[in-house]
């Protein structure tokens, strides 16, 4: 305690701070009285001319009856209560009101003490609140210690503030909100969305897909379309078998799928450009983002038809998969987010489904074409494809496993031509009306999307765009936004669609090469259909190549994707 | 200067415990979820659903009292079939045709090229004409007595008259619905109730459980008064003042915030240049157009009271929440610390709020069973509070030397309406099935937040052998009055604290 007085002279007259019994208290973890009354009594030692400090004071009890409002507010008039004697007068006519005891708690410099003191009819206590190196000529001066005193406050256990004077009561309790007893609470289908949690990883995905499957089987209408994707899964599932190896692949494949995702997802997004667009560049947006359901059903048809080619790669991709899933989880959109989202496996690796998208677009962009759906786009990845092929330097081993599937896929990409052809046109018109049946889709789809994922290696993907260069010479970056409407049913459906947004100086141009995500989403029965048809002849010898070629661009677009991650989290919206 | 020592207390203190309860089925939720939350209802059902619910109270109370009058008066069940001559009562909701009241049309036919007049403090003027319609039409009400009944529009009434000659009914008297029945009157008098007979003045027991009620913190505000709310939260928790407060804060179980915890938001003025650039866009704000200095602020003080007490925070006028009633709850993580603590509640702006005492496993217990709701009401207490748009819209509709903020509040338990004027005047959501702001119970508290003085009035209602009562309490503004008021629950009790810092200014810096 001796140094209580020792600290009081340094903070008053060496830091010139204002000390409250409450700072002091939590200085020294004393009582709040005790400090109190150890301000009292510095203040009452003689001190020397130099070390002469201010007290301020606390000064609580009943006012006159009637006199209480009028003196005091004209007193305060040439002080800071200037509202006061206006309101007040205004106002007198709560005339009506009942008379109820009126406690007045006067914050009063020393020098005043005795004359708000005649203010008061009773005076319940009277204390010193605090020590100042010269009198205080603004009530919020008192506010300055109060920053010390949050974090000493941050620091005590309530046991240990009561200690201090603080009274805690019984109720205080910290932790979420309960909706009282009877109440009716939102409650939001916890099960899905734990299952979905990124931290799940390779693992979770196989127990997702169990999952889903229930998820989806609670919609009873569809058990059927369902129990379809389930077994198209399982297939996949099992030729996983490799556990150890796919490790070894899962990074390729990974990123081979998150190719042939971007790819398909760019093309259908191209096709509908002016439909919603998603981009897989951030994978968790992406996920979270996209809900849309062209892009589910489009996915879906490709995931599987490269499972089915490319069953040895199928591991590695469903990883992916299945981390994009789990991380984007989020209620409504959660399962189709799921479906969209299993391209892109880590976050860097979401990154990277640029430069795979370019090899993959070269392959998508000829799908395309034969399908007849071109859209103003396939040109811009085409170029941009060439240019990765030349850069790409890490393919071998993509090349291979893309070599291996490719007769599988192309056969895959044949049945794609067609199917996706109308898909996209149909789904990503009418997307409001869809919304209802969509849902069931949509989990029928995440079924399916998990097999698919494997596909990644055959497809070849799409160039990236041209991406428009805004005024400041940077090139501008798609932007995922999400917009609401309202069908004909009156139900109001959000749909993500991409944009370019320029770019700031400051910010790196990451961004840029998002895979878009297919807007349009199909009935369970299209995406089925697609993903049986989506082998294509096509990707076969093209994927080969444009893999080759994206691989080396996506290992660079990778690191690169990865140091922005988080950038482009924040910077999207 | 020799003070009195202050004494430290032998042993810590505790506060009483106070919980809340789920609200009964029937009392109307301010929440709009995501399925309500349509705007393209008219707001024509508003008044089709409010006149088709309180019709019938007003009717029981109309043929209650008018039963004897001399000239057997019949009931008119659509306004427009009354027969003139004939001494008839009729039931329809108060529509008030006021020059002066705001219009929408005006503002849209108005000269932009001329600055809008200042809002008016009353739209009231000798030539307001009091309408009353229902779904046949409207009749135009006339005669002394319904002029000074201190009428506002969306009112249900039942008028008693005769139509004259020029088409007008010529109203005798009127009635409301009354009171809406009370559930919730006793709290725990079974074991007090003794002491109170002997000790009816000073009855304030340590046992008591008190609220304290706090509105219009206005953090933020040009000239500030952060000094003033550093007192209140040391009041709070507990620790300002000498024994006598620090008792009295320790029976305080628990904080309303009516309100206004904001100040209104001013821009600066380099807003206008900051707002074309797109980079202050990007995330959806205007990032260097405002400080969070105030919610920060806010929020430390709300942490400091959160440590100590549960405390109930609803939006108000000048908080960023929508302006439409019901406001809805604003956002957790705007308060930073307070947050984390799940005794902290952010309420809607009309909410109930249903407090029992003791702890909380005890109310959910006893709310578990069911069947044993007499044991949970006895120590209830239902507190409806609203952040005062409701009271200072209604304000403006009629002259203030008559009629007093309070007596307007009593009026609007009378009419079993809490806000009368939306959607006229005051802003709501377009409920299509519901009118939420009807009485259905008798809350026992009544708290009205941001007004400009305190009042409080105990107003009860007794019909049959049902007595109701309700302590209506109009919370003053902290800003502008430093007033904080408490609540007894047991007792319904009010007193005030409130805080001000005195003579600190020019004239103490001079003398140094």
């Amino acid at each position: 305690m001796s140094s209580i007085p020792d600290f009081l002279a340094k903070q008053l007259f060496i830091e010139k701070n204002v000390v409250t019994y409450r700072s002091l208290s939590r200085q020294f973890k004393i009582h709040v009285n005790v400090a109190k009354n150890e301000l009292a009594t510095y203040h009452a030692t003689p001190q020397s001319s130099a070390e002469q400090s201010y007290a301020t004071y606390i000064i609580s009890g009943e006012l006159f009856p009637r006199a209480s409002s009028q003196p005091l507010s004209t007193e305060d008039d040439t002080q800071m209560d200037v509202d006061e004697p206006q309101e007040g007068q205004e106002d007198e006519p709560e005339v009506d009101s009942d008379l109820v005891p009126q406690v007045k708690i006067t914050l009063v410099g020393e020098k005043d003490l005795e004359q708000a003191k005649t203010q008061y009819a009773r005076i319940f206590s009277e204390h010193i609140y605090c020590l100042s190196p010269s009198p205080l000529v603004d009530s919020s001066l008192i506010c300055a210690p109060s920053a010390n005193i949050y974090k000493a406050d941050a620091k005590l256990s309530p046991e240990q503030s009561i200690l201090l004077g603080r009274v805690v009561g019984p109720d205080v309790k910290i932790g979420k909100v309960q909706p009282l007893p009877a109440a009716s609470s939102k409650g939001k289908a916890p099960a899905t969305t734990t299952v979905r949690k990124p931290g799940l990883a390779a693992s979770a995905s196989l127990s997702k897909v169990k999952e889903e499957p229930k998820a989806e089987s609670i919609k009873a209408e569809k058990k059927a379309d369902e129990v379809k994707p389930k077994d198209s899964k399982s297939p996949p599932v099992i030729s996983k078998p490799k556990p150890s190896g796919k490790l070894d692949f899962s990074k390729a494949k990974a990123k081979a799928k998150e190719e042939k995702k971007t790819v398909k997802e760019e093309e259908p997004s191209e096709r509908e450009k002016t439909e919603p667009i998603f981009k897989i560049g951030p994978p968790s947006r992406a996920k979270r983002e996209t809900k849309g359901k062209s892009t589910a059903s489009k996915k879906p048809v490709k995931r599987e038809s490269s499972s089915s080619a490319t069953s040895p790669s199928e591991p590695p991709p469903r990883r992916g998969t299945k981390r994009k899933s789990a991380m984007p989880i989020d209620s409504d959109s959660e399962q189709s987010a799921v479906t969209e989202t299993p391209a892109p496996s880590g976050p860097s690796r979401s990154i990277s489904p640029v430069p795979k998208s370019r090899g993959k677009a070269k392959t998508a962009a000829v799908k395309v074409k034969k399908g007849i759906v071109l859209s103003d786009d396939e040109d811009d990845e085409d170029e941009d494809n060439l240019k990765e092929s030349k850069v790409s330097k890490s393919y071998g081993r993509k090349k291979t496993v893309i070599k291996e599937v490719d007769p599988s896929l192309s056969a895959m990409m044949d049945m794609d031509d067609d199917s996706v052809i109308k898909h996209p046109r149909r789904v990503t018109p009418p997307p409001p009306s869809d919304t209802e049946q969509t849902d069931e889709p949509d989990e029928d789809v995440a079924m399916e999307d998990d097999e698919d994922l494997p596909k990644p290696i055959p497809k070849k993907k799409k160039v990236k765009k041209a991406i428009p260069v805004g005024r400041n010479g940077l090139k501008k970056r798609r932007v995922v936004k999400s917009r609401m409407t309202t069908d004909a049913k009156g139900y109001i459906i959000t749909e993500d669609y991409s944009e370019y947004e320029s770019v700031d100086e400051e910010e790196p141009e990451e961004p840029k090469p998002k895979a878009k995500k297919p807007a349009a989403r199909g009935k369970k029965s299209d995406s089925e259909e697609k993903s049986s048809k989506v082998s294509s002849k096509e990707k076969g010898g093209k994927s080969s190549a444009a893999t080759k070629g994206s691989k080396s661009g996506t290992s660079s677009k990778v690191k690169k994707t990865m140091s922005g991650g988080l950038m482009d989290f924040f910077g999207k919206k | 200067m020799p003070t009195a020592t202050t004494m430290v207390p032998d042993a810590p203190k505790t506060r009483p415990s106070t919980s809340l309860v789920a609200p009964p089925n029937k009392t109307p939720q301010f929440t709009i979820d995501a399925q309500n939350k349509s705007y393209k209802h008219q707001y024509a059902n508003i008044y089709f659903v409010r006149l088709r619910l309180l019709r019938g109270f007003v009717e029981e109370q109309a043929k209650k009292k008018w039963n004897e009058v001399a000239g057997n008066p019949t009931f008119v069940p659509r306004v427009l079939d009354v027969e003139k001559g004939q001494l008839c009562f009729i039931i329809g909701t108060v529509y008030m045709d006021m020059p002066l009241k705001p219009n929408v049309l005006d503002d849209i036919a108005r000269d932009h090229s001329i600055p809008a007049p200042p809002p008016r403090k009353k739209f009231n003027s000798p030539d307001d004409i009091i309408t009353l319609e229902d779904e046949s039409g409207r009749v135009c009400l006339v005669g002394d007595r319904i002029r000074s009944a201190g009428l506002v529009t969306g009112v249900i009434i039942g008028a008693l008259g005769i139509e004259t000659n020029s088409g007008d009914f010529e109203v005798v008297d009127y009635v409301f619905a009354g009171m809406a029945p009370q559930v919730s009157s006793e709290w725990d008098s079974s074991k007090r109730g003794e002491e109170m007979d002997i000790d009816e003045s000073g009855d304030e027991f340590p046992s008591d459980e008190w609220i304290a009620l706090v509105s219009g913190l206005e953090v933020g505000a040009p000239s500030p008064t952060d000094g003033e709310l550093e007192l209140l939260t040391e009041f709070l928790t507990g620790e300002l003042g000498g024994l006598s407060e620090q008792n009295s804060a320790s029976r305080i179980s628990r904080l309303i915030i009516a309100g206004n915890s904001l100040a209104p938001v001013v821009s600066t003025s380099n807003s206008v240049t900051e707002e074309v650039d797109r980079k202050t866009r990007r995330y959806g704000q205007e990032s260097a157009a405002f400080s969070p200095h105030p919610t920060i602020n806010l929020g430390d003080h709300l942490l400091d009271i959160a440590r100590s007490m549960p405390i109930h925070v609803l939006p108000g006028e000048s908080d960023p929440s929508g302006t439409i009633l019901p406001q809805q709850t604003l956002p957790r993580a705007m308060f930073g610390g307070a947050s984390a603590y799940s005794s902290f509640r952010c309420e809607t702006n009309p909410a109930y709020i249903h407090i029992a005492s003791g702890s909380a496993s005890n109310a959910a217990a006893k709310n578990g069973a069911s069947s044993s709701k007499v044991d949970a009401s006895e120590r209830r207490r239902t507190l409806l509070v609203n952040s005062g748009q409701p009271l200072n819209d209604m304000f403006k509709y009629l002259d203030s030397p008559p009629h007093t903020r309070l007596s307007i509040a009593s009026s609007t338990l009378h009419w079993r309406h809490m806000a009368p004027t939306a959607p006229d005047t005051l802003w709501c959501h377009p409920y299509f099935t519901t009118d939420p702001f009807i009485f259905a119970e008798t809350p026992d508290l009544y708290i009205i937040g941001n007004q400009p003085a305190f009042g409080t009035k105990m107003v009860t209602d007794k019909q049959d052998e049902d007595e109701a009562r309700c302590r209506i309490i109009l919370v003053p503004g902290f800003r502008q009055t430093g007033t904080l008021v408490l609540v007894n629950l047991r007792t319904l009790d009010v007193k005030t604290v409130s805080f001000a810092a005195q003579s600190m200014g020019g004239a103490l810096s001079s003398d140094v």
